[in-house]
């Protein structure tokens, strides 16, 4: 491999390392929380229904540099669901294909959550099980969208879940900017070596003989 | 020696010359740095449509765009400027080599490498941040950087007529930094002389040196309930992006012919 190409490949690797540290620095930045958006909710759910959550802060759309952090605890275990649909599109769906059902009643029969997400499986934005009867994530779309917090118990008993979250402002959410990173930075540290190693013995070369012209210098 | 060969010597050393480390991995930490601190969805709601993807990508440019027009005039004016002082150039044009070579040698590096860098960090900071609303909108995402940079290349081309003529790097920068100025206070005025005659004339004289501002004229006016002074038809915005290249385009020209048959040596 001749010097040019070395340095040419090694000032790739320099620019792949500063680009995952860029990154690396914007993931460590903390996200901010709106002021007054707190808020929280309990749900009392009985075997095998789920409730849509109704939140003014959730309701409020979200976008990549605007999430959401929640924060839910239950006496058994339960599964939380952000829909990327608006409460209200979800609601009109379920009065739309169940006759019947009142939507001021926000606790459904469990397969028609299953039923919703057969038919648009593209609603669900994520899913997260309680682990000992707790589920906690911080969450900021991939674009602009409305969502739907619900909770679901899958189980034969009934399950009383509380809940609290708030509203964040993000640079970028820590993970997509961290992912990334993880393959700029050994890569790049991979590219400059060749670089580096030329370079370190150019050096010794003109260290231990000063006097002698390498390329021409 | 093989044919291209001069064309790559002078390009490396071109590229040495304005890339010295650190200088282009200060300036891609600047470029995802900012991308990312300067991004904006367009507040409160949940539409996807275009006019946010536009809003998003404008944002995004902010900043950055800034630097790049910086760092577009800092390789005319001490890379291509600084050769003409100190005779680098002359010395070069003696060898029997095509003119055209060595200054297209010289833009690639000055322009080229610089709106690489810029794009490149632009696209990554985008494609980490919202990849759904970039990938269905491709083709408007690269339509909202080409209408973007419109201006900044338009200035850097003005910049780089003026320092062959006047062989001044420094003069040129000078009047590539008011040039962008004044293009930013333009932007101002015409909004305001619009409004104020209820005439769309000034916002379209003005997307032919900010051809950006046509792009977005369309996107908002096809918004729902968007009053704007200047509803431009999708070809009509297209058609100001053109005229604006146009005239770009038109000034390279003439500082090729300037430097292929008017530059003395």
């Amino acid at each position: 491999m001749t010097r040019r190409w070395k340095i040419l490949i090694g000032r790739a690797g320099t620019i792949l390392i500063t680009a995952g540290l860029a990154l690396v620095l914007l993931s460590a930045i903390p996200p901010r929380a709106v002021e007054n958006s707190d808020f929280r909710g309990t749900s009392t759910l009985q075997a095998e229904t789920f409730s849509v959550e109704s939140q003014f802060y959730l309701s409020v759309g979200f976008d990549p540099q605007r999430g959401v952090y929640i924060n839910a605890e239950g006496n058994r275990s339960f599964t939380a669901y952000l829909l990327n649909m608006g409460e209200r599109e979800v609601l009109e769906w379920i009065t739309g294909n169940y006759s019947g059902i009142q939507p001021t009643s926000p606790i459904f029969s469990l397969s028609i959550l299953q039923n919703l997400l057969t038919i648009h499986p593209n609603w669900l934005e994520l899913q997260k099980d309680s682990a000992n009867g707790q589920v906690e994530f911080q969450y900021a779309p991939t674009r602009r969208l409305n969502t739907t917090l619900i909770f679901s118990n899958p189980s034969t008993e009934s399950v009383k879940v509380k809940y609290n979250g708030k509203r964040l402002d993000f640079i970028v959410l820590s993970e997509r900017a961290l992912n990334p990173a993880k393959f700029a930075l050994p890569i790049g540290l991979l590219l400059t070596l060749p670089w580096l190693h030329s370079t370190w013995r150019r050096r010794k070369i003109k260290h231990e003989y000063p006097k002698l012209k390498i390329d021409g210098q | 020696m093989k044919r291209g060969k001069p064309f790559i010597e002078i390009l490396g050393s071109a590229l040495h010359g304005d890339y010295k480390f650190p200088i282009l991995e200060i300036l891609t930490f600047l470029f995802i740095f900012g991308s990312f601190v300067f991004a904006s969805f367009g507040g409160f709601g949940s539409g996807s449509g275009e006019y946010f993807v536009l809003f998003m990508v404008t944002s995004l440019m902010g900043l950055p765009l800034f630097i790049l027009v910086m760092l577009l005039l800092k390789n005319i004016g001490s890379g291509i400027g600084n050769d003409l002082e100190k005779g680098i150039v002359q010395t070069i044009l003696i060898y029997p080599m095509r003119r055209r070579s060595v200054l297209s040698a010289k833009l690639v590096s000055a322009f080229g490498m610089a709106i690489l860098l810029f794009f490149g960090a632009q696209m990554s900071a985008l494609l980490i941040l919202a990849p759904d609303m970039v990938i269905p909108n491709l083709g408007l995402v690269l339509l909202a950087y080409l209408a973007g940079i419109g201006s900044a290349l338009l200035v850097a081309s003005i910049a780089l007529l003026a320092t062959l003529v006047l062989r001044r790097g420094s003069l040129a920068v000078a009047v590539g930094i008011m040039l962008f100025f004044l293009i930013g206070i333009l932007g101002s005025l015409t909004s305001f002389l619009a409004t104020a005659n209820n005439s769309s004339l000034p916002l379209q004289l003005y997307s032919l040196v900010s051809p950006v501002t046509s792009i977005q004229h369309y996107y908002w006016s096809i918004q729902p309930d968007a009053h704007t002074n200047w509803a431009p038809s999708y070809p009509e915005a297209l058609s100001c992006v053109g005229a604006s290249y146009a005239i770009t385009a038109s000034i390279l020209v003439l500082s090729y012919l300037y430097f292929c048959r008017r530059f003395n040596v």
